[in-house]
């Protein structure tokens, strides 16, 4: 028994808590129960190592004197899952030994020496690393950033500059493939959605109303003006709103999307011009439309160049998502800077020849109403009027209106500024409306049904307050016929008086009070200008072309209101057609 | 906007400034008018008798005004 070590408690020196090891012990037996650790014994019931068998890697019939603490496997050893290493060779035929552990003899340690087994003889080598040998390292696989250079460590970057290396280490998985587009972007071309299956996501809980709206931004709507849906797109909305769904922004994030059209021809035969941008506008006080487009080229700017030997101008149509316009080209300008080649082409409404380069008046006219006296100047002209003002009580007297050297369209305004009308051109150029300045008062918009209503596609809003005299009396007069009235806002003193207002066709009380509100109505109030960015997605469509004197009820993000257009700027440009609408609002 | 008629109303403000008022008092150059609201207001001119309807153009007066009917105070 000279090279078997065992485990015991009450032998030194210690290992660790509770270990000691004990040399010159004869075997490990059951009876010398040496501990391991605390409360950790060797409990030494084995069927140990004796005499070698035939059968492979296996030892049966032990001496229990020299056993090893682990029990006898009870069952058959499938050699297929043995140790790898060989049955056991004989180390000492006649030596007990030959059992015990195959390294062959170990010399005596020193017990000072914790672990020291002396000399170990040599084993096999295939066995003793089952991962095998080491493969030679491939040069090609090494750091890629090669050598790098000493740095001057008094330099924040402590490693300097980098040497160049090969582009191809530089990143491991190389070029990325090229994407297939057709998958890049899975939402591709958005089809128009039917607001039937919009929400996909199916009926939702009741939610606290309180908290239903945790983002602050989204307003409550009034349901009841949803004009801009169609019947049925109006009862889904509703159903949705009051019903199941409880989701009042809905309609506020509607999706509105169209297509773009835009056509610019010559009138006269129909030529195709091809333009860049273009836009039309008009407001309250002008009676015309204006046309400005950019056009991409010469021979385009030839199409409707007018000639300047007879000033006469190029006829036009520009159709706009489904609106059309008619214009007289007046002028032309080449753009050189920047070698842009454009042209810059200006146009107005055909109405534009009832003013300065048409012909002019001189005349005093007979009793008439009004209405007749521009019935009887537009009539032949080739233009005609719609008469939105006062009806069957507005009567002239002979001589009562008698102008000079006035063109057509100041008679037309004229009549109409007499009450507070004004006069705009329909889009096709060739129909004057005389209507009111205000067709309803500001003070009963908020009773009033609006010619339209915009809670969704609001892309920009802009406010321009406009501070006013608060007027609440005038004096309104005629000048050699008629009548004198003192108009008076309802429900005050007339303790604010505005300016008089005299005019020669102000010929009756009906005629003076209508003047006389519009007077206090326009001063009156203190007033915004309220810029709104709207799409135009055509006839048919919310938001529709909104006109000067139209009524909107406006359902913003943060209140509902109601303004009056005063003008109104259709811009195309590429892929996008705005209009940029002036409502008027009033603070009573 | 039009720029133009921004620019006429901030020359005269309520529009055309052409007033038709009574003479009450002629005094040495100015003559004291009263407009149909009741409010007074003296004028360059003494051609008008007490009584007589007159036009006043920017506080001159211009020309004799025909008697107008009166229609009194209408509310809107």
């Amino acid at each position: 028994m000279t090279s078997i070590s065992a485990l015991s408690e009450s032998s030194s020196p210690t290992l660790g808590r509770g270990f000691s090891l004990l040399t010159s012990i004869s075997a490990l037996s059951e009876s010398s129960s040496p501990t391991l650790g605390r409360g950790f014994s060797l409990s030494a019931s084995i069927s140990a190592l004796s005499t070698p068998s035939d059968d492979v890697g296996m030892w049966v019939d032990a001496s229990p004197a020299l056993a090893l603490p682990w029990e006898k496997y009870p069952g058959t050893i499938d050699t297929a899952w043995a140790l790898p290493w060989e049955p056991m060779e004989f180390m000492d035929a006649g030596n007990n030994l030959i059992w015990a552990l195959p390294w062959g003899e170990v010399g005596h340690v020193d017990v000072g020496v914790m672990i020291d087994w002396g000399s170990v003889g040599s084993c096999d080598a295939d066995n003793v690393l089952p991962w095998g040998g080491m493969l030679h390292r491939d040069a090609d696989l090494q750091v890629p950033w090669l050598q790098a250079i000493q740095t001057d460590q008094d330099i924040v970057l402590p490693w300097a500059k980098t040497i160049d290396t090969d582009a191809g280490f530089v990143i491991p998985w190389a070029k990325t493939g090229t994407a297939d587009v057709s998958t890049a972007l899975p939402w591709g071309m958005l089809a128009a959605v039917d607001i039937e299956t919009r929400l996909a996501w199916g009926k939702t809980l009741a939610v606290d109303v309180a908290v239903k709206c945790p983002w602050s931004r989204t307003i409550a709507l009034d349901v009841s003006n949803f004009a801009g849906f169609t019947q049925g797109e109006g009862e889904y909305v509703k159903h949705a709103l009051f019903k199941d769904f409880k989701l009042p922004w809905i309609a506020a994030a509607r999706i509105i999307m169209y297509e773009q059209n835009i056509t610019f021809t010559r009138v006269s035969d129909g030529q195709t011009v091809r333009l860049l941008t273009a836009s039309v506008d008009i407001d309250v006080d002008s009676w015309c439309w204006e046309l400005r487009v950019t056009l991409p080229s010469k021979t385009d700017a030839d199409f409707v160049r007018p000639d300047p030997a007879t000033g006469e101008m190029t006829e036009v149509e520009i159709t706009i998502n489904g609106y059309t316009w008619r214009f007289l080209i007046k002028s032309i300008s080449e753009n050189y800077a920047w070698a842009k080649g454009t042209y810059n082409v200006t146009g107005y409404s055909p109405t534009y020849l009832l003013g300065d380069p048409g012909p002019r008046v001189t005349d005093t006219w007979s009793a008439q109403s009004a209405e007749a006296v521009v019935a009887g100047l537009l009539s032949g002209s080739g233009y005609t009027y719609t008469w939105d003002l006062l009806e069957n009580t507005w009567n002239l007297p002979a001589g009562c209106l008698s102008v000079s050297d006035a063109t057509w369209i100041d008679i037309v305004k004229k009549v109409a500024g007499a009450v507070g009308g004004v006069v705009q051109t329909n889009p096709a150029g060739y129909n004057l409306t005389l209507q009111s300045r205000y067709p309803t008062s500001p003070k009963n918009w908020a009773s009033a049904t609006p010619d339209h209503t915009l809670m969704a596609g609001i892309m920009s809003q802009g406010i321009q307050p406009r501070q006013q005299p608060k007027y609440n009396q005038v004096i309104v007069s005629g000048q050699h016929y008629g009548v004198i009235a003192t108009v008076r806002r309802e429900g005050t003193a007339g303790d604010n008086p505005a300016p008089n207002v005299t005019d020669p066709l102000l010929t009756n009380v009906a005629v003076c009070t209508e003047r006389g509100g519009i007077e206090l109505d326009e001063t009156g109030y203190n007033k915004a200008d309220e810029t709104l960015l709207l799409p135009l997605p055509g006839p048919g469509n919310v938001p529709a072309l909104l006109l000067p004197g139209d009524l909107i009820l406006v359902q913003d993000l943060n209140e509902a209101w109601r303004g009056q257009v005063k003008g109104v700027t259709v811009s195309t440009e590429r892929a996008k057609t705005r209009q940029q609408v002036v409502l008027e609002r009033n603070y009573l | 906007m039009n720029i133009w008629k921004q620019f006429e109303r901030l020359q005269k403000p309520g529009g055309q400034d052409l007033r038709v008022a009574e003479v009450i008092t002629v005094y040495d150059t100015e003559t004291l008018v009263e407009d149909a609201g009741g409010q007074q207001y003296r004028a360059l001119g003494t051609d008008h008798a007490a009584g007589q309807m007159v036009f006043i153009r920017d506080g001159a007066i211009i020309g004799q005004a025909p008697s107008l009917t009166n229609a009194g105070i209408v509310y809107v």
